[in-house]
This record gives C-alpha cells, sequence and structure tokens, in this order.
C-alpha cells in the first residue's frame, strides 16, 4: 500500500510518499514526520478525497494520508 | 535604481576612487546623483546599476513573482480539495468558508488579509470578535494558512484559541 505525507511549506506544500512494504522508505517518512511533530507540527489523517481529519500522535505507515501543519502563532 | 554603498563596500566590490561632491543634503544627493550619475557624502556612495545588473534584478524579480504564484496556485488546489462543497462555494462567492470547533462555536475564515481574518460568530450569525492565529515563520502562501486555521479550529480548538490574538 502506499502512504502519503502533505507537509504545508512555503511552497504551497511538499508531498512525501511511500510503499508500506519498504522499509526504507517507511524510515525515510516516519524520520520526517518525527522530526516537524518534534518541531511543533500539528499532523492529521486524512482521506485522500479530502474528507475528514483527525489528529494524530505517532507516524502510521498504514495511513493512506496524513498532512502536517506547523505550529500557528497569535498574530 | 542606485545601489547604496559605504566607503568600504565600495572598495570592496574593486572601485576605485570615487567621485566625491561638496553635496550635504538629501536633495543635493539625488540631484547630483542624477547629474553625474555618482555622488557621495563624507562616507558613501550611490552609484547607478549597469543595463546588465538591471536586467539581472529584473530576472531575478521575475523568477520571484513565479514561483510566488505557483506556490499560491498549489496552496489554493490543497485548501479547496480539504474543503467541502458548501465551503468551496461559501469561498468562491464570499471569499470565507465557515467551519465548526468541536465546542459547537462556529468560525468564519476569510480569505485576504490574515489579521483578524478569523470571526468568531454568535448563534445568531453576529460577529463576536475576530481572532488572529497563522504561521509566522515558515511563509505559508495564504491558502495553506487558511487551511491550517480550519485543522486548528476543527481539532485543536481550545489550543487556538489559547494562541490566538483576540481583536
Amino acid at each position: 500500500m502506499n502512504g502519503e505525507m502533505e507537509t504545508l511549506d512555503s511552497t504551497g506544500h511538499t508531498r512525501t510518499t511511500w510503499d508500506s512494504e519498504n522499509s526504507a522508505e517507511v524510515e525515510a517518512a516516519r524520520g520526517q514526520f518525527d522530526v516537524l511533530t518534534r518541531k511543533g507540527y500539528k499532523a492529521f489523517r486524512v482521506k485522500r478525497d479530502g474528507g475528514e481529519g483527525e489528529p494524530m500522535k505517532s507516524f502510521d505507515p498504514e495511513a493512506e494520508k496524513m498532512i502536517l501543519v506547523p505550529p500557528l502563532q497569535g498574530g | 535604481m542606485p545601489f547604496y554603498y559605504t566607503a568600504s563596500t565600495w572598495a570592496g566590490a574593486g572601485q576605485s576612487a570615487a567621485v566625491t561632491t561638496a553635496v550635504t543634503s538629501t536633495l543635493g544627493v539625488w540631484n547630483s546623483w542624477i547629474d553625474a550619475a555618482t555622488t557621495s557624502s563624507t562616507n558613501c556612495i550611490w552609484a547607478a546599476w549597469t543595463a546588465d545588473e538591471i536586467e539581472a534584478r529584473r530576472q531575478e524579480l521575475r523568477e520571484f513573482e513565479e514561483k510566488r504564484k505557483a506556490s499560491g496556485d498549489r496552496a489554493s488546489a490543497l485548501l479547496l480539495h480539504y474543503l467541502d462543497e458548501r465551503q468551496r462555494a461559501d469561498l468562491a462567492a464570499h471569499r470565507w468558508f465557515l467551519v465548526d470547533g468541536k465546542s459547537g462555536v462556529r468560525y468564519r475564515i476569510k480569505r485576504g488579509d490574515l489579521v483578524g481574518n478569523i470571526e468568531v460568530l454568535n448563534p445568531d450569525g453576529s460577529v463576536r470578535h475576530r481572532l488572529c492565529g497563522h504561521d509566522r515563520q515558515i511563509g505559508l502562501p495564504l491558502d495553506d494558512q487558511l487551511l491550517a486555521q480550519k485543522f486548528y479550529l476543527e481539532h485543536h480548538e481550545d489550543e487556538f484559541l489559547r494562541i490566538a490574538n483576540r481583536h
């Protein structure tokens, strides 16, 4: 199964994909997820069709799709 | 357009001795620069860009604008992907969309100036107050900012209310 993670950034977003059967790809995606969530990014499990999301605390290689949102601050 | 050089940066740029004038007022410096191409006060110098330099700056600006437009387009596409049909219609018609927090409070996220762009609505639809909370580090395009606000309000409402400034 192929997983997908979209990280909001200055380019609009960056898409990371992995094959859940490929341990190297999974670990690379997990590493990225961990680095960003430690920086305060919020992670959400979402559906490919854009349907309702739900917060997630840890990387799930079986997740169909995730989105990572940078920390917001008072303006 | 002129560059501004101090004496040291002028020398560092490989230039020979600066043309100097006795002009000390700002207006005088500009007039003199226009007349003589270069002028200086006691310790700085204005120098005209060459045609190549002007073209290089124009090219940089064009590339910057292209990247900015591309990132804005990508953000818009992503935002639309995560909005439902009603939200997409409201955004197209009114430049805002509604989001419901888990508390039952309804928020109106407005596209435009990010300052206080979230309206907290009363049950009758009137505006209770405004909230301001957005990315200030990554440089997200506008529609990514709106998408981030949507996810925060839907799933981390209490945290967002703590960090957002109230207007």
